[in-house]
């Protein structure tokens, strides 16, 4: 308590959320959302020509349908790239910034001090560019949990470790926060590198 | 504990009961009275090995609460002390005749209960309550400025009296529901007689319209209101009959029910979010409603977001302030005002007033004729909806202090939800790009008890506050529950 300071802030002074410099996403994340939609695209194409092929009646109006289908998947691959060029994110001293959203731009701040715990998902186009998704939870329920997708799998990693350190250096201020932090931060590991089926089950037990 | 194998018992098997006595013929009686007795056999031996190996304990030196539960696959749960949120001890009127208490202990880890002892009697309810809640870690240094706060009298009470007051004048909108879904199940349960009596249909349903014709409209309201009165009346004293809260140590005890008696206890530390609301005959009643929120990982659309908060259904402008001041520590004044933009009410309008408007004059000119009977209802649909938007609008307001987050709103339950900064877990902004120009955010702030948001705000006002928010939650080092 003897330590306790409440000096006046002056806004002004503070740290600006809304001048820092986005990081765009790894190029090579937009050939995977792109392979994604290329796929979405080929079983739409299957099936309209099953519904072509199948339905007599339908094949007089041909040319729209086909026209409608090219211009649905034009505007699929449009939509994805734009998508790709809004998002971005920031990380600052002590929190994370990510931006998203082509109708709307979202912003999501999260401090460090705020997140519970940190995992990474690789889908399968993923692991192919050797890729990762930096999903970050907090107790605010589903809507303030981040998920940066496309980020080089190394500095996923790095990002993780640098995460998790400060949760952890953050909670030997503060015993309560280090005891929720590791019990996630516990199992979390355990799935990173798997350890024995009995081992996790055991960690599952203890928290 | 036989009692609630049972129950749970016939919760699961309901079902195919139901259709065992239906088809049943009554010629095997005696086959039927065995299988019962030999369920009831089942049941027992199962509620006696639940409650054998049912046990649970203090650790005072680990500061855990441990429960050892049952019968073929062990289950042992370990819970620290503090972080337990809350302990509620709850009567059903069956525990109230057998004389036991349920004791139910609250983390904010999982979506449901953690732990529920279903069956304790008078003296152990309350020792664990005082045990689990008024527990304080030794190293507490917080202790000391907080001592002033062991007071053992009843810090609030709610009379008969004020409960018929609140009875009277809250929840309109859920008694409402209620009644609709009572009426029109009525109707359908009344169809679906005179259709299986095979009543001639056509006779029938025009006796209803006669009927319903003959109850001119202004009378129905009436009942419809009255109803409305009633059931409120009913459930709010039934709920919440001799409200009592009592301040122990750093918690709060609280204390209601007349049939299923509730005892709950929460740390005033633990409320992430408090708002309180009052609509205009509490205000001239000088009647409040306050709502104390703890953190729960369920999303504000799960059904189950009513575990984790706490109402207070009426107290006075006195009792309120103190009590905001037990939990948020101090009352500070506002310092800025911030109003939405008046898109807020071009939208809304748009919204609420024009689409369903013109929807319902569609339908009525090209798709049902029949509809245009009820064209006169447009105009008076039309002045209530603007009516509603402009207050709306006139409520809708951002409070800011330095310590202090107020998001004021609603058109006719006026609620001030209350946010402390240090208890932010993230802040999301969003614009349209369409409204980049007008220089429109909207704003959400993400607790641990859910999200509350102010739309339509200026983003220009609204940057440096955010930045001092973030401040304020990267530099403290309160713990945020």
């Amino acid at each position: 308590m003897e330590d306790f300071h409440n000096e006046v802030v002056s806004f002004d002074s503070l740290p600006k959320f809304e001048s820092v410099t986005f990081t765009p996403l790894d190029r090579d994340y937009l050939n995977v959302v792109f392979i994604s939609k290329a796929i979405t695209a080929v079983i739409i194409s299957i099936a309209v020509g099953l519904f072509l092929f199948f339905n007599q009646g339908s094949r007089e109006f041909i040319l729209p349908i086909i026209s409608v289908l090219f211009l649905f998947i034009g505007f699929l691959f449009w939509f994805a790239a734009l998508s790709f060029r809004k998002k971005g994110y920031a990380l600052r001293e002590k929190d994370i910034l990510y931006k998203n959203g082509v109708l709307a731009t979202t912003t999501t701040i999260i401090p460090f001090n705020r997140i519970q715990h940190v995992a990474l998902h690789e889908g399968v186009l993923d692991r192919m560019y050797e890729l990762s998704e930096l999903q970050i939870y907090t107790a605010g329920g589903s809507n303030s949990d981040l998920s940066i997708v496309g980020l080089p799998k190394e500095q996923a990693e790095r990002m993780k470790t640098f995460l998790l350190n400060k949760i952890v250096i953050d909670s030997s201020l503060n015993t309560l926060i280090k005891e929720s932090a590791l019990t996630e931060i516990l199992p979390e590991e355990a799935v990173v590198e798997p350890k024995s089926e009995s081992q996790n089950q055991e960690d599952a037990n203890r928290f | 504990m036989f009692a609630d194998t049972l129950q749970n018992i016939i919760r699961g098997l309901w079902a195919p009961l139901l259709i065992v006595l239906y088809k049943f013929d009554w010629t095997k009686m005696l086959f039927l009275g065995l299988a019962v007795f030999v369920l009831l056999l089942i049941i027992g031996c199962v509620a006696y090995l639940k409650y054998k190996n049912f046990t649970f304990f203090l650790d005072e030196n680990k500061e855990e609460f441990v429960i050892q539960k049952g019968i073929i696959s062990k289950n042992k749960i370990i819970i620290q002390l503090e972080k337990i949120q809350q302990v509620n001890i709850n009567q059903s009127v069956i525990q109230k005749i057998i004389g036991v208490y349920s004791v139910d202990i609250d983390t904010a880890g999982s979506q449901k209960k953690e732990v529920s002892i279903r069956a304790v009697d008078n003296e152990v309810a309350l020792l664990l309550k005082d045990k689990l809640v008024s527990f304080e870690k030794t190293n507490d240094h917080f202790a000391a400025s907080e001592e002033e706060l062991v007071v053992e009298k009843p810090f609030l009470k709610i009379s008969l009296l004020t409960l018929i007051k609140v009875g009277v004048t809250s929840n309109y909108g859920r008694s409402v529901t209620l009644i609709l879904g009572f009426l029109v199940s009525l109707y359908g349960g009344f169809y679906d007689v005179s259709k299986s009596f095979e009543v001639d249909e056509e006779q029938m349903s025009s006796l209803v319209e006669r009927g319903l014709a003959y109850f001119s409209l202004s009378f129905l309201i009436m009942i419809v209101f009255l109803l409305v009165l009633l059931i409120n009346l009913t459930r709010t004293v039934v709920k919440n009959y001799d409200y009592q809260m009592v301040l122990q140590k750093k918690a709060l005890a609280i204390n209601f029910g007349l049939f299923a008696k509730k005892n709950t206890l929460l740390k005033a530390e633990k409320v992430q979010l408090t708002s309180f609301s009052q609509n205009f005959l509490q205000r001239k009643l000088n009647l409040f409603d306050i709502k104390l929120k703890q953190a729960s990982s369920n999303d504000e659309s799960d059904k189950d977001t009513k575990k984790a908060f706490i109402e207070v259904p009426g107290c006075n402008l006195s009792e309120r302030d103190s009590l905001l001041k037990m939990i948020l520590n101090e009352i500070v004044p506002s310092e800025e005002k911030l109003k939405p933009n008046f898109r807020f009410v071009l939208v809304s309008s748009f919204v609420g007033i024009l689409l369903p408007v013109f929807i319902f004059l569609l339908l009525g000119f090209f798709v049902f004729q029949n509809l245009q009977a009820y064209f006169p209802v447009v105009p008076v649909y039309i002045i209530l909806m603007s009516v509603v938007i402009y207050f709306k609008f006139l409520n809708y307001r951002l409070l800011l202090s330095k310590k202090q987050i107020i998001v004021k709103h609603n058109a006719w339950d006026v609620e001030h939800q209350i946010l402390q900064p240090y208890k932010i877990q993230g802040i999301t902004t969003k614009q349209y790009f369409w409204q980049k120009s007008a220089d429109i955010v909207h704003l959400t702030f993400h607790t641990a008890a859910g999200d509350i948001g102010f739309s339509y705000g200026n983003y220009a006002q609204l940057k440096p506050w955010i930045n001092y928010w973030l401040y304020e939650v990267e530099r403290s080092e309160r713990s945020w529950m």
